[in-house]
């Protein structure tokens, strides 16, 4: 899955060293909180989409402002809003339809 | 001595060199809540043990503008910044729900509030920090006589939404407000009275009219409210605060800063104050998870 991130998958921090599965890969993350918040975003996505894989997941935002992201399986593609508590998910807004192409 | 904000325990040294070490430590087996706080306050970025004492000795820094000054500059960075705590969101344009959500938690708040309050009046021998309590105590609980306590007001907020007293009276605290309640509850029956007293009245800075002085982003609620909120009794309530925590604050943070200083304790209080605004947070997040309760229910 691509990512716009280095560090921690979902808030691109260094600290910490937790490894989880998502999607079939191993991905880093600070703490198993941002793992559970991931893992429950992209399944999220998936739901709302019913794609059976998402290939990539862009993230801009931060605890307490919630987080925008843009995620594409092939062609296909879904902007979204999310917050998360103790990785589980609190709000998610849909900005668009899912459906228009990857620009 | 200083204590973990995150997870409270306590250090003998002033240096943060042990705090620091602490931190590494946390973070490199990945415990959330201390990641979590360094994310939020130091750094996204891992640095190495030396690197990291240096940020916490900027980070608690007061030299520039004083004890007191530090606290609510740290308070307004954490409640009011560009990207404030949720329930700060929600009361700038607050619902119904957002209302009886804050109704709900802040009453579990005020009776823990006036404990708080009376066990540093036990705890400390000074004059002026007992009748500075207890004029506090007057005020949220019982009522001078000719204006109700904040007590009655809020719960009169309450009923103006459509919440009656009783389902408040009887409710349970939501988990977050439970477990901030039971900390301040320890720390004010168990640790040091001036420990106590800025982790309380520390929280008053919320709704503080003087935040925008300090760099706050917002303020507590948009002040058209008081022009005409949702209700009357909505706007009572939010205008006694706003005319009285403000001084309250104010004036407790003056005593805590003299006494810190007196005390040799400006490290103690430092790291007491961000333990506890850090319940806080969570403490808020409870009012926003309330009123998301009641707008499912009702
Ligand atoms: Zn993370
Ligand atoms: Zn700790």
């Amino acid at each position: 899955m691509k990512r716009n991130y280095d560090g921690c998958a979902l808030c691109d921090a260094t600290w910490g060293e937790y490894w989880r599965e998502v999607e079939g890969e191993r991905m880093f993350f600070c703490c198993s909180i941002c793992a559970d918040a991931f893992e429950n975003m992209v399944k999220r996505v998936k739901k709302e989409t019913g794609w059976d894989n998402v290939d990539s997941v862009s993230i801009e935002g931060n605890y307490a402002r919630g987080r925008d992201c843009v995620a594409t399986s092939g062609e296909k593609k879904i902007e979204y809003f999310f917050r998360h508590e103790d990785g589980k998910i609190t709000e998610f807004r849909r900005k668009d339809q899912g459906t228009s192409p990857v620009p | 001595m200083n204590i973990c904000p995150v997870c409270g325990e306590k250090f003998n040294d002033n240096d943060l060199s042990s705090l620091s070490a602490h931190f590494l430590s946390m973070a490199s087996s990945s415990d959330p809540s201390h990641v979590m706080w360094l994310n939020r306050y130091i750094s996204t970025k891992k640095m190495p043990q030396d690197k990291l004492a240096d940020e916490f000795q900027r980070f608690y820094d007061f030299t520039e503008g004083g004890l007191a000054d530090w606290i609510k500059k740290r308070f307004v960075n954490t409640f009011f910044s560009k990207d404030p705590n949720i329930f700060v969101l929600e009361m700038q344009e607050p619902s119904k729900y957002t209302i009886m959500g804050y109704v709900t938690e802040h009453f579990h708040f005020l009776k823990q509030w006036v404990r708080s309050c009376a066990y540093i009046i036990a705890r400390t021998d000074f004059r002026d920090i007992q009748k500075y309590e207890l004029d506090n105590i007057s005020e949220e609980y019982f009522g001078d006589g000719s204006r109700p306590p904040h007590i009655e007001l809020l719960l009169q907020m309450g009923e103006s939404v459509g919440l009656n007293r009783e389902t408040v009276m009887d409710s349970k605290p939501l988990k977050k407000t439970e477990n901030a309640l039971k900390y301040w509850d320890h720390v004010s029956s168990s640790e040091h009275w001036l420990d106590a007293m800025v982790s309380m009245h520390s929280l008053e800075l919320i709704a503080d009219k003087n935040v925008k002085m300090y760099g706050a982003n917002y303020s507590y609620f948009n002040p058209k409210i008081l022009n005409g909120g949702i209700t009357k009794e909505t706007t009572q309530f939010l205008k006694a605060g706003y005319e009285a925590d403000q001084y309250h604050s104010g004036d407790a943070l003056r005593l805590v800063e003299s006494y810190a200083k007196q005390l040799d304790m400006e490290r103690e209080v430092q790291s007491y104050f961000l333990r506890s605004a850090d319940y806080f947070y969570s403490y808020l997040e409870g009012r926003s998870e309330r009123g998301k309760m009641y707008e499912k229910e009702l």
